[in-house]
């Protein structure tokens, strides 16, 4: 098999399997300080209860987010020594200042959670909680700087074979970091509160009104709606963006064709390369005018601006694109009915409601994952967008087979780690469920 | 020009620090079965390094990320060229983890066993990649006119190379057992106390070996002691370490026989650092290399790396230090939550 392909295969595969880790312990980490903050305020014993059993719950995802983090920091050497070279001046920072600020404040600090509850003060205590929470979120910081760089290359030239500094704050902060570090953050918060939700639903599903689940899911449902609103306003700021910094990009996602005024937005379609157009489509009028620049006529670029080789993968592009807009479109829905259940004093009785919320619990995996899709795969045929292609990155040396050789050796490790964190995890839940 | 060489001590002040701290954990896991006879003394090995193991870690991470930002040639063309052995290395570190941190969440007290006997033989095997891969560097790869390596994982297994791998491994061996003198009490103190003392001595032999299969094999390893010939005097500060570690281990001194142990592990790779100046990786015949010039970043990236490290790394010292202080002492597993 063709070398690019596989490396290809190999970075999807071991980002996106990262990828389900991060994500739902920064949002479980917020969820753990503002517990640790009711218990710390009230000290009623339930909210220490509630905190030892997520953090129990964090730890197990924890540790599999370190086991399958590592590859992430050495394979961008191992299997894009080009790209490695090309970009090293600039995308190696924001991967070692990640693990400068991030990961030991994270991982000294998770020590204490798990270990130190009796050894160190109960301020103390919070705070470590906090210094946690606060570690994967830089993390997330530099990690989506590193990204956004290649998103939206700034703050550089080009001298020789490689992209060489000159402005590191206007490459920390290029055009699309914020939006997308705010995204992906919020994101998690979702995700994090959804699974917190979908455990209490259980819970109270298995043994009505109890007051562990019922606490439990009050607060993940406050986090849940409050962030669930707040991604509407920062997903189209990213929108903009997008709009704006990689408009090949956003004709992708809309399946636009051809450059107009008044462009539509598209809630269904199928986008056909051949014949160039958006068969199917289901559109509102002006919409994305609207959306993406304030104006009803606003000119939006379409596919037909770019040469049909810069075009990225359409049919991929343009559903993880919708599924991610669709599932964020639920999540408001969703808790915002929970929220009227909890205001009505109904919600902890509410079984049909509860069965819902315990089958959510994966959804926000789920557009998170689509999101990166439409994010990456809308990026190709670039590796850099706009100055180097991803089939130029890849190693010089590696070969296809020890390539093959790695994706199947991490295939396994991935099926193990599964398998084992769910295991885990749902022998937490029923242990917990006993001692209600 | 000045700034290349700082970051070359930067790299190796971060790869020192990862190998003294993650090699006691690793250490630990190496001799999980030897020390500790029964489960319950098993767990409270895996206590003495829980809430540490991931910290130790992130210093190899760090690692990664300063050579890729300040060598990006040496990050590219080292780990595409390594590229089985290095996949190997991330597959053991994985499966390590995993091991270590679930092994006391699972009931079955045969699948604690295995679990055991995997993170055991997992910290050895990522001990012995990291000593040959160390031990590759100091002999040189055959490297292409665009300074790539084509030799994959069997050029890497050579006989000067796998020596200096169990080298590492009896290094790490007598670290660890330090670190277990440190936290244990009862039978497991003893254990280490006494694996500690054979491990030292081996460790002394194994020193001077190295030294004349260096000095006979790799001859142009001695060319920076010989332009500067006060630098001989550095080849007697393992020996001069162990002696100390010895006499600590003797009179059970346990805090000062790890700090011995430690500066034993620093005087090594000193020594490796020292050898191998200005080259990360030499070529074998002697000419040229991956240097701290020809794959460093550009001034203005060494800078600002620079500045992140010297607002980020204080800060990162105080509050290790800080956690290590919280959890100072022998290990006691009754105490609920450590």
């Amino acid at each position: 098999m063709d070398i690019v392909l596989l490396s290809r295969i190999q970075f999807a595969l071991t980002a996106a399997f990262h990828f389900i880790f991060p994500p739902v312990t920064i949002g479980m980490g917020l969820i753990i300080f503002l517990i640790e903050y009711l218990y710390y305020k009230n000290n009623e014993e339930i909210y220490l209860n509630i905190s030892k059993f997520l953090i129990k719950i964090f730890s197990i995802l924890f540790a599999a987010g370190v086991a399958t983090g590592i590859i992430m920091e050495f394979q961008f050497g191992t299997n894009w020594s080009r790209y490695s070279e090309f970009v090293g001046d600039i995308f190696g920072s924001p991967l070692a200042a990640e693990a400068i600020f991030a990961f030991f404040l994270e991982s000294s600090f998770l020590g204490v959670l798990i270990f130190g509850r009796n050894k160190v003060s109960k301020r103390f205590y919070l705070i470590s909680a906090f210094l946690v929470f606060l570690g994967s979120a830089l993390s997330a910081f530099w990690i989506i700087v590193a990204n956004s760089w290649m998103q939206t290359p700034a703050g550089f030239q080009i001298e020789g074979s490689r992209a060489v500094i000159t402005d590191f704050f206007k490459a920390v902060f290029n055009p699309s970091t914020l939006p997308r570090f705010f995204h992906t953050v919020v994101g998690s918060i979702i995700t994090g509160s959804f699974f917190i939700m979908g455990i209490a639903s259980y819970l109270l599903i298995k043994k009505t009104l109890n007051e562990f689940g019922s606490k439990m899911l009050t607060v993940a449902l406050l986090s849940g709606a409050l962030f669930s609103i707040a991604e509407l306003f920062i997903g189209h700021w990213h929108a903009v963006q997008v709009t704006d910094t990689q408009p090949a990009k956003m004709a992708a996602f809309e399946g636009l064709f051809k450059t107009r005024q008044g462009a539509p937005m598209s809630l269904f379609g199928i986008p056909d390369k051949e014949k160039e157009e958006l068969q199917y489509s289901v559109l509102i009028p002006k919409m994305l005018s609207i959306v993406a620049k304030l104006d009803p006529d606003a000119e939006i670029k379409g596919l037909d601006s770019f040469d049909k080789s810069l075009w990225p993968p359409l049919k991929t592009s343009f559903f993880s694109y919708h599924l991610m807009i669709a599932m964020g479109t639920y999540f408001i829905g969703i808790t915002l009915l929970g929220i009227l259940l909890l205001y009505k004093k109904r919600l902890f009785s509410t079984m049909w409601y509860l069965k819902i919320l315990f089958l959510s619990a994966p959804i926000p995996w789920i557009a998170m994952q689509m999101g990166w899709i439409a994010a990456e795969v809308g990026r190709q045929p670039w590796i850099v967008y706009g100055l180097m292609k991803t089939s130029e990155g890849i190693s010089v040396v590696t070969s296809a087979s020890e390539v093959l050789f790695s994706i199947i050796l991490f295939s396994l490790i991935f099926i193990l780690i599964f398998v084992l964190v769910s295991f885990l995890i749902v022998k937490e839940v029923k242990n917990r469920l006993e001692n209600i | 020009m000045i700034l290349n060489n700082i970051w070359y001590v930067l790299i190796g002040v971060v790869f020192i620090v990862y190998v003294i701290l993650d090699g006691f954990d690793l250490g630990i896991g190496i001799l999980n079965r030897i020390l500790g006879k029964t489960d319950i003394e098993r767990k409270k090995l895996y206590y003495s390094i829980g809430p540490f193991w991931d910290g130790n870690e992130v210093w190899l991470l760090t690692g990664g990320g300063a050579l890729f930002a300040a060598f990006p040639v040496v990050y590219a063309s080292v780990f595409s060229g390594f590229y089985l052995a290095l996949i190997l290395l991330l597959f053991f570190l994985i499966l390590r983890i995993i091991t270590l941190e679930f092994r006391n969440n699972l009931q079955e007290e045969s699948i604690r066993l295995l679990f055991d006997n995997i993170f055991a033989l997992s910290s050895l095997l990522i001990v012995l990649l990291l000593g040959v891969a160390m031990g590759n560097i100091t002999r040189g790869l055959e490297l292409t006119e665009n300074k790539h390596y084509y030799g994959g994982l069997i050029g890497l297994l050579n006989p000067y190379s796998i020596y200096i791998g169990i080298f590492a491994i009896i290094v790490i061996i007598s670290h660890g057992a330090s670190y277990a003198m440190l936290k244990m009490d009862g039978e497991i103190f003893s254990r280490a106390t006494r694996i500690n003392r054979i491990f030292i001595v081996l460790s002394g032999i194994f020193y001077l070996i190295n030294l004349v299969i260096t000095y006979l094999f790799v001859p142009m390893r001695f060319a920076n002691f010989s332009n500067f010939p006060v630098l001989y005097l550095l080849l007697l500060l393992p020996i001069v370490f162990l002696l100390l570690s010895y006499q600590y281990n003797k009179k059970e001194r346990t805090g000062l026989n790890f700090i011995m142990s430690s500066l034993f592990i620093f005087s090594l790779l000193l020594l490796f650092g020292v050898g191998n100046y200005p080259y990360f990786v030499p070529s074998v015949d002697g000419n040229g290399g991956l240097d701290l010039y020809n794959s460093a970043s550009s001034e203005n990236t060494l800078r600002n790396m620079l500045i992140i490290v010297l607002i980020g790394l204080p800060i990162v010292i105080f509050y290790t230090i800080y956690i290590h202080r919280i959890f100072k002492g022998k290990v006691d597993i009754n105490q609920n939550g450590y």
